[in-house]
């Protein structure tokens, strides 16, 4: 019984929730190359498109440059075992797998390890496109994780308050929201931390402004650009995985209400509905920070980029949180 | 459908759907600019505009040899360009297809037997379609692609589909 309930059962709910992740951010991936064509008046791919691709690229020859070294090859399946494991983490409509006291950081820290592992592999690959995109990604990635950092932490402090028995963890967000707190500073000190998190999650997925390292036009797809076959397939994947965990970070943080209540569900049924509920807001937040966005802007310049996440962003994290905290300090 | 048979847009993109279809992948483009004088570029790029829209196929223009499918070779093939075409085409990984876009690739066009040049392309990587013209129209490129990927079906599924597109 001690062994059903604390190995087998998490570790079939992560393949199952790997196996739904997967199919859900892929189609996504069709959804959004549909609608950006459809904004730009034309008749766009069809939905299941990244499948074909994803099939494509892992039937292809792998080849490997003679100036790779051996993380070449290791970063990209260490890319995706990351971004696996944080699946275990993620909020996504109930509370994650192995939520525990303090799992906020791992998160962050898995989170910040799948692009780790990208630039490694990009380094390892030894072009000098892949060098450019790889010193881009680095400087985007310290420059947008403290706003978020400070950000989440100052809302977990203050749910934290609120009374709960694992502080600091994923699964608070499904006990007290934000909006619950009700006082009007806190309101609109929340509604400041949701722009932060939003432009977070646009630099986090690399769409319009952010779209930088992986720049296709300028540096030939940056990061990936000695990549091919399984290895593309298997960076492609994670790309999308990384995009339905950071929207679901997101969502589970401002919008967390589920719908299982209502039907009168418990147990297992409950989870699936609210994870296909959930799923369907993680596609309209990325509707609107991912799609429309790289429909209608184009990227900036590294140092603008960079400036607008600390002067503007950071800052308006540091505001945010202020306001949140303060009737707590005060 | 005959290869001298002159054929509409239209019938050519579903021509082209149906490929698509039959060999359940994405047709990913490298262009290989070899000293071209960007008539031909500006043909291709006249075939990937959003006018055409050539992604409802799949088709995607990428920066990398890496990613490619399909290499679109323009050019005299210069003496510069040389080694840099030879590298590109080792760089893409199998299964690939070479078509040599413009008269210049296909057979040196006005710069037959010059020293700076080196046309043919295929003295130097294999080439499957040649689309002749200086530059050719889009509907000779999409031809052109229609018949490149006859070719890869065959490569991977050992057979072409049946005649005609799909609506």
């Amino acid at each position: 019984m001690n062994v059903m309930s604390e190995f087998v059962y998490p570790v079939a709910g992560l393949i199952g929730l790997y196996a739904f992740v997967s199919f859900a951010s892929l189609l996504w991936e069709g959804i959004d190359r549909k609608l950006v064509a459809r904004m730009q008046r034309r008749v766009g791919p069809p939905l299941i498109q990244p499948f074909y691709d994803f099939l494509k690229m892992a039937s292809k020859e792998t080849i490997i440059p003679n100036t790779a070294n051996f993380m070449f090859r290791a970063s990209p399946v260490l890319a995706l075992a990351t971004a696996i494991a944080l699946l275990a983490y993620t909020p996504m409509g109930f509370s994650p797998i192995l939520a525990k006291k303090g799992d906020v950081i791992v998160f962050i820290y898995l989170l910040a390890l799948i692009s780790f592992f990208k630039i490694v592999g990009a380094i390892s690959s030894g072009s000098p496109y892949a060098k450019i995109g790889a010193a881009r990604e680095a400087t985007l990635m310290v420059s947008r994780e403290p706003a978020m950092m400070l950000a989440l932490f100052t809302i977990m402090w203050r749910l934290g308050k609120l009374g709960i028995s694992k502080p600091f963890s994923m699964g608070v967000f499904y006990v007290h929201n934000i909006w619950q707190i009700g006082t009007p500073m806190s309101m609109v000190g929340a509604v400041i931390l949701l722009y932060v998190f939003i432009v977070w999650l646009a630099s986090e997925i690399e769409a319009g402004y952010f779209n930088i390292p992986d720049a296709e036009e300028e540096i030939a797809e940056g990061l990936l650009v000695e990549y091919s076959g399984r290895y593309l397939a298997l960076l492609k994947l994670t790309k999308s995985l990384k995009t339905y965990i950071s929207a679901s970070l997101v969502v589970a943080i401002f919008f967390p209400w589920g719908i299982a209540g209502y039907f009168g569900l418990a147990g297992l049924s409950a989870d699936v509905v609210n994870l296909l509920f959930h799923t369907l807001k993680v596609f309209i937040l990325l509707f609107a920070v991912m799609s429309v966005f790289r429909a209608s802007t184009g990227r900036l310049q590294i140092t603008k980029a960079v400036n607008f996440l600390w002067k503007n962003v950071f800052v308006a994290a540091l505001v945010g949180s202020l306001l949140i905290a303060m009737e707590v300090i005060a | 459908m005959e290869a001298g048979e002159r054929m509409d847009r239209r019938e050519l993109e579903k021509r082209i759907a149906k490929l698509c279809r039959f060999i359940g992948r994405s047709p990913w483009v490298f262009h290989v600019n070899s000293g071209s004088c960007n008539g031909c570029d500006i043909e291709i790029i006249a075939a990937l505009t959003p006018r055409y829209d050539a992604e409802r196929f799949g088709v995607k223009l990428v920066g990398s040899p890496r990613h490619a499918d399909i290499l679109l070779v323009t050019g005299p093939v210069t003496n510069q360009s040389l080694e840099r075409v030879k590298l590109v085409y080792e760089q893409t990984p199998d299964p690939k297809i070479v078509i040599a876009v413009g008269a210049c690739p296909t057979g040196g066009s006005v710069f037959y037997e010059s020293p700076f040049t080196n046309a043919p392309l295929d003295k130097h990587i294999p080439v499957d379609v040649y689309v002749p013209g200086c530059p050719p129209r889009p509907e000779a490129i999409l031809y052109g692609v229609v018949l490149a990927l006859e070719k890869l079906a065959v490569m991977l599924k050992g057979r072409k589909p049946d005649e005609g597109g799909i609506e």
